[in-house]
């Protein structure tokens, strides 16, 4: 027997052939070459005697290539083990990287934005010579697609915002919150619409300050994208089944074709040409991401025509005490 | 006669050129002085090298003070002031591009007096102006041993 093991070895031995059970150990026995290699003995007794049995029945079975298999399969797992967690280090690093360059390149391409719209708003202001009407023209679309590049970079940054911070949940009533939001968004009453809020709303379980945002979001959407001469009526509701609660914000407006019902909400994307669909294809996939950050669902129902009914759906506060 | 003068800290050359505008229209262009990184404004504010004659290059009432800088940061402009005896009590309104939580929370941390996000429109740089000067040199009570020491009747003019 292996030096390492005899102490433990004899022990038990002595205590399976004194109490009569037996025993079964894992021990390095050295052959006849001198090398050792793991073996399982076990000695059972043969038959119940009294006063102990006279005689056993010993087994040594050679598991040196299983323990030599086990001992490899344990580093693999070790090695793996570490592999991720590098791995994961190294991800986290990147991600790190790029949120601090998403945010550090939207911030720079924002100073001479900002240096852009300032000069031409001088010189539409009567600084620094006269212009002819045509030179006005050229000169409000150099400010109006400046203006736009800049809203695009700050939904941006809002997009990596939501990314970077962590969002603490606690319970929200819905219903004050869109009241509030219809009545103190000028771009909402600009539109002169009929907003119809059907009370009362389930308490959700969100980040206040986030969901204001989303449903002033959907809300600006549903007075904004509206058939010519059509008085906007936006009707929101709420429903619980469940344990979740889902806000309904329903318009009369243009509607949505089912294909690219999925795609609004997607960075990027946008539907229509860009003069008669004013949004810049990031609101409603900041909507999503926030709301899917507070574990919720967004989702629409829509036909070309007959309106779209936006909703986030989101856990019931009272499940989440 | 009493002057209130500002120091504008600042490397970007067209918000020189804003501010420069807005301080013209304003009333104050003979108050402003910029230095155009943050060497620069502890140079003026020490009055070492070429910012020795205070005639020249007086204290200032106000500093405007832009967090991203070269070389020194805005920041570090900030804390250097309020380590100085003579400047501990001058105002600091941080006037940048950034609203970052964590860059705020600093600077007031560090004694500015208020955080300023610059306008986008020269109109409204022109109002933050107005309001700068109504408030901080008119409106605002400050020690008896601060650089600001009376209120300019001129200044009710403004705005």
């Amino acid at each position: 027997v292996h030096p390492d093991d005899r102490p433990r070895a004899g022990e038990a031995y002595w205590d399976g052939i004194k109490s009569g059970r037996g025993f079964s150990m894992e021990v390095r026995l050295r052959g006849a070459d001198g090398s050792h290699r793991w073996f399982l003995t076990r000695a059972a007794p043969l038959a119940e005697e009294p006063g102990g049995p006279g005689s056993f029945l010993g087994i040594a079975t050679d598991i040196e290539d299983m323990k030599r298999a086990q001992h490899l399969a344990s580093e693999h797992v070790q090695l793996l083990d570490q592999a991720v967690t590098a791995r994961t280090a190294e991800l986290h690093e990147t991600i790190g990287e790029l949120e601090a360059l998403s945010y550090g390149v939207a911030h720079d391409m924002r100073a001479p934005l900002r240096a852009m719209r300032g000069y031409a708003e001088l010189i539409l202001g009567g600084q620094g010579g006269t212009l002819d009407e045509e030179g006005k023209v050229y000169l409000e679309k150099v400010t109006g697609s400046a203006r736009r590049l800049d809203s695009l970079i700050a939904d941006v940054i809002t997009y990596t915002g939501i990314l970077r911070t962590e969002l603490k949940l606690s319970p929200v009533q819905p219903e004050p919150l869109v009241r509030e939001l219809i009545e103190s968004f000028p771009e909402l009453a600009a539109h002169a619409a009929v907003f119809e809020i059907v009370g009362p709303m389930p308490a959700v379980l969100a980040h206040e300050a986030s969901l204001a945002q989303c449903l002033a979001h959907l809300l600006a959407n549903a007075v904004k994208f509206i058939a010519p001469g059509v008085e906007p009526h936006v009707r929101i509701t709420a429903e619980e089944h469940a344990g979740v609660v889902r806000i309904w914000v329903a318009d009369n407006g243009i509607g949505i074709e089912p294909r690219d019902q999925q795609r609004i909400f997607n960075l990027f994307e946008r539907i229509g040409p860009a003069d008669t669909h004013p949004g810049l294809g990031i609101g409603l996939a900041i909507v999503r991401k926030t709301i899917e950050r507070a574990k919720g669902r967004v989702g629409v129902e829509s036909a070309p025509g007959r309106g779209s009914r936006f909703w986030i759906q989101l856990p019931t506060a009272t499940h989440h005490p | 006669m009493n002057s209130h003068p500002f120091l504008l800290v600042e490397d970007d050359a067209n918000d020189i050129f804003f501010m420069r505008n807005a301080m013209k229209h304003a009333g104050l262009a003979e108050q402003l002085h910029v230095a155009e990184d943050g060497q620069h404004a502890i140079d003026y504010l020490a009055g070492t090298g070429k910012y020795q004659d205070r005639e020249q290059f007086p204290l200032p009432d106000v500093i405007l003070l832009d967090l991203k800088l070269p070389a020194v940061m805005g920041m570090d402009v900030l804390r250097w002031i309020r380590a100085q005896p003579a400047l501990e009590l001058v105002i600091v309104i941080v006037l940048t591009s950034s609203s970052l939580e964590s860059d705020i929370r600093t600077a007031y941390r560090e004694g500015a007096n208020s955080f300023l996000v610059k306008p986008n429109r020269p109109q409204d740089l022109l109002h933050m102006v107005e309001l700068i000067a109504q408030y901080w040199l008119m409106l605002n009570r400050p020690t008896a041993d601060s650089s600001v020491h009376a209120v300019e009747p001129r200044l009710h003019a403004v705005g």
